[in-house]
C-alpha cells in the first residue's frame, strides 16, 4: 500500500510521458528477419522494436499479440535504417552501425554484436546514417548519410575499404542496380549519381531539379526516395516523382503526385509508390498512368 | 407312654436301684395331661395350666413319730405318667374316662382310685423324690372325706358350678392362716458333690430340727429321683407362721454352725430355689408315716384366679384317694412362684402306686373331679384310644347324658370298633323286637306273672332304648369327627400350601437379592482414573503397591482409587491455595486503585499550576489536551485523521529543531464544530437512522396516496443522507511563501465517506488575471492531486445503492455544498474502499492514514505552491510577456523574435472541437478535469496557434500543447514533419524545459521554446527560387544544418554555451 502510494505520482507522470512519446513516435525503418517470421522496426527515439509478424497474422491474433515482443534501445538518435543478413540484424541512425544477432534479439538478449563507426571528417556534429545497402555479392554494406559519401564496410573483416565522395549535401537514400555492380544514391542536393563498385567510380550523375518537367521549387530539390530496375530508375521528393530511364538519362514519366513522396519501388512492371502524408498507396503503369491507389 | 405304664403296673416288682427307667413332662402338651374335653361349662380353667408330678421316695421306714427322722436310703423312684381310660361303671350307667396321670406308692396299701382334678396348666410336673428325712407321715389322718358323695348323678350332670368365695384365696383354702407356714427348697447340687452335700445336710439339717429354740420342722430330705436329677429338695414347716419363720431366720442367721453349713454348701450347689407355701385345708397335714416310700411331688401352674376353683374340686376329690393313705400333703405357693400347687403322694413303691391310682379311676366322682380341673383342651384321639378299656358289654350307657359324658362319648368313639357297634346296633334291635314280641306276647296272653315280666322286660328295652340312643349319638360323633378330621386335613393342605407360597416367594426374593447384588455397579467405575503405566509411573510405591496390585485387579483398582483420591484432594488444595492468592491480588489491586484514584486530584492542580509556565514556555500542552478532549467525540475516520495530523505536524517541526518550532509551524490542526452536538448525535445514535428506515417503508406503501409531499420527502431523505458530523478538522498547511492552505475535512456519517474543501489564502494580495480564474477555486485546486482523483464520485462503492434510493443520480451535483470526496482524503482518513466489490468493508485504519500522510501533505504542499506560480505566470502571460526567470536564460538564445500575442482560457469543449488536437484527444490526454488554453504566437505573417492542455497535476504532468502554423497554408502535424517534429519538442523534451525545482516555471519556459522553434522553422524555410525578392526571415540563427534525417527535420535544438542550433 504504502509502494502504491509512492508510486502514484511517478505513474501518472510515466504515463503522460509514454502518452506523448506515442504521440509523436515516427518509425523510420523497419526490416524482415532472414526466417520471414519477425519485423524490426526502428523509431525516432532509436528504439527497436521486433513483432512477431506469424503471431499477429494467425487466425488467433490478440491484441497482444500486436505488440512488440522485444523493445530495446538500440541507438541514441533515430534509427533511420536497417537490414538483414541471414544471421544479422544491422541497424543504423545517429553515425553508427550496429550488428545485432537475429537469435539473440528472438530470445529477447539484446546486446550489440558490434559496432562501426565511418571514419568521419567533422566532429561538431556526428553526422546521421540515413541508408543502408547490402551488396550480397561483394559482401559489402554501404553506408550513406550525413557526412554526404557512400562507405562501403566489409562485413567480413567489418572494415571500412572506400568512400564515394561525391554529393554536396547529405544523401537520403540508396539503391542496388543488381545486375552490374552498380549503386545509386540519392541526396539532398537533388543529384541521383550512379557509382560504380568495381572502379568505386561515380558513372552518371541525374540532377533531376534541372529538368523542367519534374522540378518544384517550393518543394526543394531534394531526393528522397529512389529505386531501379537496371534500365529504369524512380526518384522523387521534393522535386515530382519521375521515371527516368538510365542510359538516356532521360524523366521519361512525371507521375502527378503532389506530396513529396516519402518511399517508392518496383514490382515487375508496376510502380509502387508510397506518399509520406497521405494515406494512399498508389500503384501506376510505366506509362504514367494510375492504375489504382491502396488506401489505409 | 401309657402302654409303657401299664406294662410297669403288670410288671410287678421294680429293681431297687435309683435307677431313670421313664419320665414323661407333658410340658405344654395336652395330649398328656389328659382330661380335657369338649365344651365344658368350666373351660376357663384350660390352657395355662401346668400340672407337676413328682415321684419322691419315701425315707427309710417309719418315721419317727416326733421329731425324729429315719434317713433312709432305701427305695427307688419312678416316674411315669399314664394316660388311660377308666371305666367307672356307676349306678346311673355313667363312664367317666379320663386320662390320669398316677402315683404308685411303694408301700402297697392297695389302690385307692384317686380322681385326681387338675384344674392346672397345660405344664405339670411329677418328680419322683426319695426321701433323705425329716418329719413324716405316721398316722393318717381320716378327717378327710372318706365318703363318696353318693348324691344322684343328676347332681353331677347339672351342678358342678363352685360358688365364688369373696375371701382372699389363701385365707379359704388354707386351714389356718397363721398355723403352718411351709417353705420348700429345691437344691441344684453338683452331680460330684451329691452324696457330700447329703452327708453334710444330713448332719446339719436335723439339729435345726431337733433344737427347740427353733420354730421350725423338717418335714422331709428328699433326692429326685425322676425329674430333674441330682437335685435335693427341703420341706421345712414353720408352726406359728410367718412370726416362726422370721425368728427361725434371725437365729440362724447368728447360728455359726449353720452359716459354716451354708457356705460349705454353696460349694457344691448349682442353684437355688425355694417357695413359701401354705397347705390346703381339706388336706392333711403331713405327717410322719411308716416307711419305706416312694413320694410323688406333682406341681401345678395354674391360671391366676382359678385357685379358689381347684381347691373346691380337689376338696371334693381329695376322698376318693384316701385309700392307702397315699396322700401327704397339699400345698400352694404364697411367695415364690406364684399359682403354684404342690401335690405330695406318698407310696409302697410305684407298682402300688399304679394300682392305687387305677382303684381311683374306679371311682364314681373321681373323674368327673378330674375332669373339671383339667383344661379345656381337646384330647387328641389318637392318644385317647386305647386297647386297655375294659369290656363294652359292662358299660351301660345312657342316653341323657351331660356335657361332660358326650365330651368323654366323644373319646370314646375312638376307642369303639364302629363294626362293633353296628353289630351291637343289630344285637340291640332284635332284642327290642324280641322283647317287645315278648311283652306283646305276654299281654296278650295276660297272666299275673306278665305284669312282673312285661316290667321286667320294659325295664330291660329301656337299657336296649338307651343303648340304641347311645349309637346314634356314637355315629353323630363319629360323622363330626370324620368332617373334624377332613377339615383338619384340608387345613393342613392349606397351611403347608402356604409355606410353599412363602418359600417360593422366599425363593423368588433371594433371587432378586442375587440379580441385584450381581449387577450391583460400584460408582468408581464412573471415574476417569489415570492409565495404568501412568499410575505406576507417577503413584508413589506406598499407593501403587507394585507387588501386590500387579496381580490382583481388586487391589489395583483400590490402590487406583486410592491414588485418584490423593490427587483430587492435592488437586483441591492447590485450588484453595490459588483461590487465596486471587483474593491477594485483588486486595493489592483495590490498594493499588485506591492510591492511583487519590493521586488524580493532586495531577489536575499540578496541571492548573502549569498553566503560566507553558503560557511561557510556549508549550501549549494544556491547548493540545483539550484538542484532545474535543477530538475524542471526533468519528473515527476524522479521529485517525485529526491523530495522524497532529503527528505529522509534530515530527515536521520536530525535524526544523533548529528553528523556534512555534513559529512556521507548517501544519497546523484544529477542531471545529459543536462538540455538544456531536455527543447528542453518539447518544442516540440508532433512532435517527431507525427514523429513516421506518419512514421508507412507509413511504414506499404511501407513494401514490402522497404523491405532492414525496419531493419534498425525497429533499428531506436527501439531506439526511448527505449529513455532515456536527464536527470537522481543519487542516492549516503552511507553504514556505506564507500562503495557507485550509483544509477542512468532514465526515458524512450515512454515506460513511469524508470530503474536503479547500482554500488558498496568500501572503500578498494577487491580482487575479482572467484566465487564472480556476486556478484556486476551491473546486479545483485539488483535483486530480492523486491520477484520475477528480474527487466527483463517490469513492465507497456502497454510497451508489443508498443513493438509488433516494434518487442521487451522483454525488457530482452536490460536491459544492459537502466538499470533495477525493480518495486521498479517505486514505488519510484510513477509509479504504475495495475498487470492485460493492460491499463496504470499512476499517479506519490508522497505518493507512500513517502511510498516506506525508505524501499528500508534500503533494498539497506542492500543488498550492505550483497553483501559485502558474497564477503568477498567467498575469504576465495574459499580457502577453513570457516571464522567463532569470535561471532559465540558458535555455534560450538571447534574441528571440516570435512574440506571444494572446493568452485566453477555452473550454474543453471547444478544444475538442479544434482540428489540429485530435492526435491528443485520441490518446485520452484531454480529460475534462485539465484546464484548457490558447495560445497564439506571431512573428510577422506567420501565425502559430497553440492549443495547451494543463493538466491539474502541473508541473509534475506538463502542459501538452498542439500546434497550426499559419503561414505558407496552414501547416500541422498532419502534413508537416517540422510541425510535429516542434510539438516534440515542447511536449516530450519538456524536462530541460523545468528549470529550476520545483519546476514551475515549465509553461513559460515551453511557450518561449515555441517562440524560439517558430524563429528556426520559420528562418529555417527554404527559399523559394519561384518566388522573387527577399526571404521574410532571414536566416538569422547559427544552424550546423538546415535539414537532417530521412523527415529532413530542421535543427531545433538549441545548443546553450555555443548559441547555436542542431538536430537532436
Amino acid at each position: 500500500m504504502e509502494r502504491a502510494a509512492q508510486q502514484a505520482v511517478p505513474l501518472g507522470q510515466m504515463e503522460v510521458f509514454q502518452a506523448l512519446q506515442r504521440l509523436h513516435m515516427t518509425i523510420f525503418s523497419q526490416s524482415v528477419s532472414p526466417c520471414g517470421k519477425f519485423l524490426a522496426a526502428g523509431n525516432n527515439y532509436g528504439q527497436i522494436a521486433i513483432f512477431s509478424l506469424s503471431a499477429a497474422l494467425s487466425s488467433e491474433a490478440k491484441e497482444e499479440s500486436k505488440k512488440p515482443m522485444v523493445t530495446f534501445h538500440a541507438h541514441d538518435g533515430p534509427v533511420y535504417s536497417m537490414v538483414s543478413t541471414d544471421r544479422h540484424l544491422l541497424s543504423a541512425g545517429d553515425g553508427e552501425v550496429k550488428a545485432w544477432l537475429w537469435a539473440e534479439i528472438l530470445k529477447k538478449g539484446c546486446k550489440e554484436l558490434w559496432r562501426r563507426q565511418p571514419p568521419y571528417r567533422t566532429s561538431l556534429e556526428v553526422p546521421e546514417i540515413n541508408a543502408l545497402l547490402l551488396v550480397p555479392k561483394e559482401n559489402l554494406l554501404i553506408l550513406a548519410g550525413g557526412d554526404c559519401q557512400l562507405h562501403a564496410m566489409d562485413l567480413e573483416t567489418g572494415t571500412f575499404m572506400w568512400a564515394l565522395r561525391g554529393h554536396t549535401d547529405y544523401i537520403h537514400c540508396l539503391a542496388l542496380r543488381e545486375r552490374s555492380p552498380e549503386v545509386l544514391s540519392g541526396g539532398e542536393d537533388g543529384a541521383v549519381r550512379l557509382w560504380d563498385l568495381r572502379t568505386a567510380k561515380e558513372v552518371q550523375t541525374v540532377e533531376v531539379y534541372k529538368h523542367e518537367e519534374c522540378s518544384r521549387p517550393h518543394n526543394g530539390r531534394w531526393i528522397g526516395c529512389l529505386a531501379t530496375d537496371s534500365d529504369w530508375m524512380v526518384c522523387g521528393g521534393g522535386p515530382a516523382l519521375t521515371l527516368w530511364h538510365l542510359r538516356s538519362s532521360t524523366p521519361t514519366t512525371v507521375f502527378p503526385m503532389r506530396a513529396p513522396q516519402k518511399h517508392v519501388t518496383f514490382y515487375q512492371d508496376l510502380v509502387l509508390t508510397a506518399a509520406g502524408n497521405s494515406c494512399r498507396v498508389d500503384v501506376f503503369t510505366n506509362l504514367g498512368y494510375r492504375a489504382f491507389s491502396l488506401s489505409f | 407312654m401309657p402302654r409303657l405304664a401299664e406294662r410297669s403296673e403288670g410288671d410287678g416288682t421294680f429293681p431297687l436301684c435309683p435307677t431313670l427307667f421313664g419320665i414323661t413332662s407333658p410340658i405344654g402338651s395336652s395330649d398328656l395331661t389328659g382330661g380335657a374335653g369338649l365344651g365344658s361349662p368350666l373351660s376357663g380353667y384350660g390352657d395355662s395350666h401346668s400340672e407337676r408330678f413328682c415321684f419322691l421316695r419315701g425315707a427309710a421306714g417309719p418315721l419317727l413319730p416326733q421329731r425324729s427322722v429315719t434317713w433312709g436310703t432305701v427305695g427307688w423312684e419312678r416316674t411315669s405318667l399314664e394316660v388311660r381310660h377308666k371305666t367307672g361303671a356307676e349306678q346311673k350307667g355313667m363312664e367317666l374316662h379320663e386320662a390320669q396321670a398316677e402315683m404308685v406308692e411303694g408301700d402297697g396299701k392297695g389302690k385307692g382310685d384317686d380322681g385326681e382334678k387338675v384344674s392346672l396348666q397345660p405344664r405339670a410336673l411329677s418328680i419322683c423324690l426319695k426321701l433323705l428325712g425329716g418329719l413324716f407321715l405316721s398316722d393318717y389322718d381320716k378327717r378327710f372325706y372318706s365318703k363318696d358323695n353318693e348324691g344322684s348323678w343328676f347332681r353331677s350332670l347339672f351342678v358342678h358350678k363352685v360358688d365364688p368365695r369373696k375371701d382372699a384365696h389363701s385365707t379359704l383354702l388354707s386351714k389356718k392362716e397363721t398355723s403352718n407356714l411351709y417353705k420348700i427348697q429345691f437344691h441344684n447340687v453338683k452331680p460330684e458333690c451329691l452324696d457330700a452335700y447329703n452327708s453334710l445336710t444330713e448332719a446339719v439339717l436335723p439339729k435345726l430340727h431337733l433344737d427347740e429354740d427353733y420354730p421350725c420342722s423338717l418335714v422331709g430330705n428328699w433326692n429326685t429321683w425322676y425329674g430333674e436329677q441330682d437335685q435335693a429338695v427341703h420341706l421345712w414347716r414353720f408352726s406359728g407362721g410367718y412370726p416362726a419363720l422370721m425368728d427361725c431366720m434371725n437365729k440362724l442367721k447368728s447360728n455359726k454352725e449353720y452359716l459354716e453349713f451354708r457356705k460349705e454348701r454353696s460349694q457344691m450347689l448349682l442353684s437355688r430355689r425355694n417357695q413359701l407355701l401354705l397347705e390346703f385345708s381339706f388336706w392333711n397335714e403331713p405327717q410322719p408315716r411308716a416307711g419305706p416310700n416312694i413320694y410323688e411331688l406333682r406341681t401345678y401352674k395354674l391360671k391366676p384366679g382359678t385357685m379358689i376353683e381347684w381347691g373346691n374340686n380337689w376338696a371334693r376329690a381329695i376322698k376318693y384317694r384316701q385309700e392307702n393313705q397315699e396322700a401327704v400333703g397339699g400345698f400352694f405357693s404364697q411367695i415364690g412362684e406364684l399359682y403354684v400347687v404342690h401335690h405330695l403322694w406318698a407310696y409302697k413303691d410305684l407298682q402300688s402306686r399304679e394300682e392305687t391310682r387305677n382303684a381311683a379311676w374306679r371311682k364314681r366322682g373321681w373323674d368327673e373331679n378330674v375332669y373339671y380341673t383339667e383344661s379345656s383342651k381337646k384330647r387328641k384321639p389318637k392318644v385317647i384310644r386305647s386297647d386297655g378299656a375294659p369290656a363294652e358289654g359292662k358299660r351301660t350307657r345312657s342316653d341323657t347324658e351331660q356335657e361332660g359324658k358326650y365330651y368323654s362319648e366323644e373319646a370314646e368313639v375312638d376307642l369303639r370298633d364302629p363294626g362293633r357297634d353296628y353289630e351291637l346296633y343289630k344285637y340291640t334291635c332284635q332284642e327290642l323286637q324280641r322283647l317287645m314280641a315278648e311283652i306283646q306276647d305276654l299281654k296278650s296272653r295276660g297272666g299275673k306273672d306278665a305284669a312282673v315280666e312285661i316290667e321286667d322286660r320294659r325295664i330291660q328295652s329301656c337299657v336296649h332304648f338307651m343303648t340304641l340312643k347311645k349309637l346314634n349319638r356314637l355315629a353323630h360323633i363319629r360323622l363330626k369327627k370324620g368332617r373334624d378330621q377332613t377339615h383338619e386335613a384340608k387345613q393342613k393342605v392349606d397351611a403347608y400350601h402356604l409355606q410353599l407360597q412363602n418359600l417360593l416367594y422366599e425363593v423368588m426374593h433371594l433371587q432378586k437379592e442375587i440379580t441385584k447384588c450381581l449387577e450391583f455397579k460400584s460408582k468408581h467405575e464412573e471415574i476417569d482414573l489415570v492409565s495404568l503405566e501412568e499410575f505406576y509411573k507417577e503413584a508413589p510405591p506406598d499407593i501403587s503397591k507394585a507387588e501386590v496390585t500387579m496381580g490382583d485387579p481388586h487391589q489395583q483398582t483400590l490402590a487406583r482409587l486410592d491414588w485418584e483420591l490423593e490427587q483430587r484432594k492435592r488437586l483441591a488444595e492447590k485450588y484453595r491455595e490459588c483461590l487465596s492468592n486471587k483474593e491477594k491480588i485483588l486486595k493489592e489491586i483495590e490498594v493499588k486503585k485506591e492510591y492511583l484514584s487519590s493521586l488524580q486530584p493532586r495531577l489536575n492542580s499540578i496541571m492548573q499550576a502549569s498553566l503560566p509556565v507553558q503560557e511561557y514556555l510556549f508549550m501549549p500542552f494544556d491547548q493540545a489536551h483539550k484538542q484532545y478532549e474535543t477530538a475524542r467525540h471526533l468519528p473515527p475516520p476524522l479521529y485517525v485523521l485529526f491523530v495522524q495530523a497532529t503527528a505529522y505536524g509534530q515530527a515536521c517541526a520536530h525535524r526544523k529543531s533548529s528553528q523556534p518550532p512555534r513559529q512556521d509551524k507548517m501544519l497546523s490542526v484544529a477542531i471545529e464544530g459543536s462538540v455538544d452536538e456531536a455527543k447528542a448525535l453518539f447518544k442516540p445514535p440508532e433512532d435517527s437512522q431507525d427514523d429513516e428506515s421506518d419512514s421508507d417503508a412507509e413511504e414506499e406503501q404511501t407513494t401514490k396516496r402522497r404523491r405532492p409531499t414525496l419531493g419534498v420527502q425525497l429533499d428531506d431523505k436527501r439531506k439526511e443522507m448527505l449529513k455532515r458530523h456536527p464536527l470537522s478538522v481543519l487542516l492549516d498547511l503552511k507553504c514556505k511563501d506564507d500562503s495557507v492552505l485550509h483544509l477542512t475535512f468532514y465526515y458524512l456519517m450515512n454515506l460513511n465517506i469524508m470530503t474536503v474543501k479547500a482554500k488558498v489564502t496568500t501572503a500578498t494580495e494577487l491580482i487575479t488575471p482572467i484566465s487564472a480564474g480556476d486556478l484556486l477555486s476551491p473546486d479545483s485546486v485539488l483535483s486530480c492531486l492523486y491520477p484520475g482523483d477528480h474527487g466527483k464520485k463517490t469513492p465507497n462503492p456502497a454510497n451508489q445503492y443508498q443513493f438509488d434510493k433516494v434518487g442521487i443520480l451522483t454525488l457530482r451535483d452536490y460536491v459544492l455544498d459537502l466538499g470533495h470526496p477525493y480518495l486521498w482524503v479517505q486514505k488519510l482518513g484510513g477509509l479504504h474502499f475495495p475498487k470492485e466489490q460493492p460491499q463496504h468493508t470499512v476499517i479506519t485504519d490508522h497505518s493507512l492514514s500513517a502511510s498516506h500522510m506525508e505524501t499528500t501533505m508534500k503533494l498539497l504542499k506542492t500543488r498550492v505552491q505550483s497553483r501559485l506560480a502558474l497564477h503568477k505566470q498567467f498575469a504576465s502571460l495574459e499580457h502577453g510577456i513570457v516571464p522567463v526567470t532569470s535561471d532559465c536564460h540558458y535555455l534560450f538564445p538571447a534574441k528571440v523574435v516570435s512574440r506571444l500575442v494572446k493568452w485566453v482560457t477555452i473550454a474543453h469543449e471547444d478544444y475538442m472541437e479544434l482540428h489540429f488536437t485530435k492526435d491528443v484527444v485520441e490518446a485520452g490526454l484531454a480529460g475534462d478535469t485539465n484546464l484548457y488554453y490558447m495560445a497564439l504566437v506571431e512573428r510577422g505573417t506567420a501565425k502559430l496557434q497553440a492549443a495547451v492542455v494543463l493538466n491539474p497535476g502541473y508541473s509534475s504532468i506538463p502542459p501538452i500543447f498542439q500546434l497550426c502554423l499559419n503561414w505558407k497554408g496552414e501547416k500541422t502535424n498532419n502534413n508537416d514533419d517540422n510541425i510535429r517534429a516542434m510539438e516534440s519538442e515542447v511536449n516530450v523534451c519538456c524536462k530541460e524545459l523545468c528549470g529550476p525545482r520545483p519546476g514551475h516555471q515549465l509553461l513559460t519556459n515551453q511557450l518561449q521554446r515555441l517562440c524560439v522553434l517558430l524563429d528556426v522553422y520559420l528562418e529555417t524555410e527554404s527559399h523559394d527560387d519561384s518566388v522573387e525578392g527577399p526571404k521574410e526571415f532571414p536566416q538569422e540563427k547559427m544552424c550546423l544544418r538546415l535539414f537532417r534525417g530521412p523527415s529532413r527535420i530542421k535543427p531545433f535544438k538549441y545548443n546553450h554555451p555555443q548559441g547555436f542550433f542542431s538536430h537532436r
